[in-house]
């Protein structure tokens, strides 16, 4: 770890800048971490819970496997930051580049349920990277006797990479990850469209052709999967405004945030698929193939959801690129109006201190991405994230 | 300051004290060798009781951690894809019925995925009494016995369901997480060596009280069953005329008595203590209140394929009546209270079966009046009149034979479902009686996160 704030050097102190504050920091470390369990490379037994004796004895089951030679995970982090203070430190700059790097892994790494338990706990001789830039400014716009303004502003990219994988072919990971590619791909089927005549949904297979019912797996198993999205977020980030006049305060915070995310037709085919009892939003009303020549963004339907007719695509369509789709979203979170009891009044009556304010949450969103909450990719059905309006006072004796 | 360091000195040479003190006569500091919620492998078989332990984790009404086949889901998913039952809820198991499996179907899931966890069960429990100074001979013995006829059951439903599957005998995963499928053969090898090895360490004495773990006759009965499905139809008598011979099993003259805890029929059975200390049979299959909708109607094949007067129909299949419609389920169990008596378990090997594997062989080896005559002793128990014996040739007999074994075997381990395949028929029968058949669909697919976690495995052709 070393810092070094260049503004203390001669040559800054002798002529007079603009820049008022200036620091250069860099830090490397390697750190180990297992965030697990004692005892956990034994083979341990437990009492099958909610179950009574087999004939007086009380009976016990397995539930972990004989892993002996485990060991720390290791991660080694690079930082770098510039810091910059200008026009007397009004306004405040950083810039971060970090880069962790995560081997050895203590993982329950998934096994074929033939090994008697779905995982086991061991050290992934896999490197995973993280990578990014941070920037965040803190401005004081104006300053006056009666009014002021601030900004706050942070912009984050990251990136993730799976650096290595020795043997990733053969392992149980190989249909969920590639190599130089982030950890968070998604293996599933290149969606083509509705076909006019059949009115089933199509894709692509590994050859180029195209079939309403691609064959299961990766490539590797003789299957149509390939990586068909990315759901690493982009970038993210917030804006802060801060307004004061005399008695009156306003802060305005707003984030943003963009990523490639499941949308409301993931969940209609994983789980609420249409011809189910279930609420259906209204953006599926007629999108759907009903005649030969139509050109429909959804397939048909049949006189069940499980009918083999249009079953095997439905699922296949919900292993698709068609249900991904882009989340970016710009959210006014919060808005927050008070103002502050001039403290003539409040002496006369005796009081101390006291605020009359307005806050809101959620206000306002603004987004491309259909049906649901963008900041809940995939689910229409769940608890949206509500709009909170609320108005106090506060007194204090 | 200094008064400080002076006592800092103090209160170490103290401490130096009583450290060596300890040491002198114990360890310093003793790590527990496991966690206090659960005990190591080496505790777990420290003894014949804690051994037991494990060995009634085995018998456990619990599918994943216990008894794989509890939860009854063979049961009705055989029973869909061959012809006994149809669903009435429309989900995973609708795709038995209408021969459209996926290999991401839930059922599927299960059917390959329990049998595997309690595999473990038991190589766990064999690794851990073999070479174990703490348990007697005796009892090595006899839970290794036991043990295998488990396991032989176990790899004996798999292949049937699904062909050649991978073969685990180990509990080291680094050598069972990526394995091939074994061929069928290979597993019909370790079934038979199993049930061989567990004739010659059983006896004929029940080691506890009913007929809740096997014994010599439960090794015996399996494997008549394991060599009819072969074949090997001298053995297959030989076997089943013992079992039906020296076992001391009778068949139980009233129908209702045939499934409940202590049945005379009975060569293994399990307690049936779910959750609900009911059999899953019994829950899955009966209506929940009067006036419900059961989940599964027996078809009207299986209704059709009793003769007239077969108590059978009366006593094991349940009718209901819906919205002025008569809804027929299986009822072999009935028990959907927890406080009903008699309690029933659920039956693994009866007698009946026995009989009807003895006349099967019989009937291959041209012994036409022994077959007809255990035929008959279970048409008889059933309210019917004897097969004749006039007239009889291999192919009546054979067929009276399969008859027999639809309608006293019904909704019973996949029996149908087995049968049909195994004689070939399934084509024939099943075409002509349903839409969707095809020759892929005799086997179920892989569950296709299998596939992915071991890429070796290679998925049965159709799906």
């Amino acid at each position: 770890m070393a810092g070094w704030i260049f503004t203390e050097e001669k040559i800054f102190k002798k002529s007079p800048s603009i820049l008022s504050y200036g620091k250069l920091s860099g830090s490397y470390g390697t750190s180990g971490s297992d965030g697990i369990q004692a005892y956990q490379y034994n083979s341990l037994y437990k009492i099958i819970p909610f179950f009574p004796a087999f004939q007086g004895i009380v009976p016990t089951s397995p539930y972990n496997l004989y892993n002996p030679d485990y060991s720390w995970a290791l991660k080694k982090s690079l930082n770098i930051a510039l810091d910059l203070g200008l026009f007397n430190n009004r306004l405040l700059f950083n810039a971060t580049y970090y880069r962790d790097r995560e081997s050895n892994q203590l993982v329950n790494y998934p096994l074929p349920i033939q090994s008697g338990l779905s995982s086991v706990l061991g050290n992934l001789d896999a490197t995973v990277q993280n990578q990014g830039f941070e920037f965040s400014i803190n401005s004081t716009n104006i300053k006056t006797k009666y009014f002021s303004w601030k900004t706050n502003f942070n912009l984050t990219f990251n990136r993730n990479k799976l650096i290595s994988f020795p043997d990733l072919a053969n392992s149980s990971y190989s249909s969920q990850y590639v190599i130089g590619q982030p950890t968070s791909i998604v293996y599933g089927y290149k969606y083509k469209d509705v076909n006019p005549t059949t009115g089933l949904f199509e894709f692509y297979t590994k050859n180029g052709t195209v079939t309403s019912n691609p064959a299961y797996g990766p490539a590797s198993i003789g299957g149509d999967e390939v990586p068909i999205a990315n759901q690493e977020v982009k970038y993210m980030g917030g804006l802060g405004n801060n307004f004061s006049y005399k008695q009156f305060s306003l802060y305005i915070f707003c984030q943003f945030s963009s990523q490639n995310a499941p949308d409301y037709l993931a969940e209609i085919y994983s789980s609420n698929q249409l011809g189910t009892e279930y609420n259906q939003p209204t953006a599926v009303l007629g999108n759907y193939w009903k005649a030969p020549g139509d050109v429909a963004q959804l397939q048909r339907l049949a006189s069940s959801q499980s009918s083999a007719a249009i079953y095997p695509s439905a699922i296949k369509f919900d292993q698709s690129s068609g249900v991904y789709s882009d989340d970016t979203y710009l959210r006014v979170k919060t808005v927050s109006l008070s103002y502050q009891l001039p403290d003539v009044f409040l002496k006369k009556i005796h009081i101390k201190g006291g605020s009359v304010f307005m806050n809101g949450q959620n206000l306002l969103t603004f987004t491309d991405y259909k049906v649901g909450d963008p900041e809940l990719p995939g689910s229409f059905t769940s608890f949206p994230i509500q709009r909170i309006l609320a108005f106090g006072l506060n007194l204090k004796f | 300051m200094k008064k400080m360091f002076f006592n800092i000195n103090k209160l170490a040479l103290g401490v130096v004290l009583i450290a060596g003190s300890i040491s002198s006569c114990k360890k310093l500091l003793v790590i527990p060798q496991n966690p206090p919620s659960s005990i190591t492998q080496q505790e777990q078989f420290a003894d014949s009781a804690t051994t037991m332990s494990a060995v009634a984790g085995v018998y456990t009404y619990d599918p994943g951690s216990g008894f794989a086949y509890s939860d009854g889901s063979l049961t009705y998913c055989a029973g869909l894809s061959a012809d006994e039952l149809s669903p009435i809820i429309s989900n995973d198991v609708q795709q038995f019925y209408s021969y459209n499996l996926t290999p991401l179907n839930n059922e599927v899931t299960n059917l390959w995925g329990y049998p595997y966890q309690s595999i473990y069960e038991v190589n766990a429990v064999l690794s851990g009494i073999t070479n174990n100074n703490g348990l007697s001979t005796s009892f090595q013995k006899q839970i290794t016995g036991e043990m295998e006829v488990v396991r032989a059951l176990y790899y004996f439903n798999m292949v049937n369901l699904f062909s050649g599957v991978p073969l685990v005998t180990t509990t080291t995963y680094a050598a069972t997480d990526r394995l091939p499928r074994s061929p069928a053969t290979a597993i019909y090898a370790q079934v038979k060596a199993d049930l061989n090895d567990a004739r010659k360490k059983l006896t004929a004495t029940y080691p506890s009280a009913g007929h809740l773990r096997p014994n010599l006759y439960t090794a015996v009965a399996l494997l008549a069953k394991v060599n009819l499905y072969q074949g090997n139809w001298q053995n297959a008598y030989n076997e089943a005329d013992s079992v039906i011979r020296l076992g001391g099993y009778n068949l139980e003259p009233n129908l209702n008595n045939v499934f409940l805890d202590g049945s005379v029929e009975a060569i293994w059975q399990l307690p049936a203590n779910a959750l609900y200390n009911v059999y899953t049979d019994a829950a899955n299959f009966e209506p929940q209140y009067a006036g419900a909708t059961p989940n599964y109607q027996v078809t009207p094949f299986l209704l059709n394929a009793f003769e007239t007067g077969d108590q059978r129909l009366q006593n094991w299949i349940g009718s209901t009546s819906v919205q002025n419609q008569t809804l027929y389920y299986p009822s072999k169990y009935k028990n959907i209270s927890p406080t009903a008596t008699p309690v029933e378990d659920q039956m693994i090997l009866r007698l009946g079966e026995l009989y009807l594997i003895r006349a099967e062989a019989a009937a291959h080896l041209s012994n036409l009046t022994q077959a007809l005559a255990d035929i008959n002793a279970i048409r008889q128990r059933a309210g019917l009149s004897p097969n004749p014996a006039d007239g009889a040739s291999q192919t009546t007999v054979l067929n009276a034979v399969m008859r027999e074994r639809r309608v006293e075997l019904f909704c019973e381990w996949g029996n149908r479902w087995y049968d049909l395949k195994r004689t070939g028929t399934a084509a024939a029968v099943l075409g002509a009686e349903k839409t969707g058949f095809s020759a892929n669909a005799e086997l179920y697919p892989l569950p296709q996160t299998q596939i992915q976690l071991d890429n070796l495995l290679i998925q049965n052709p159709g799906y």
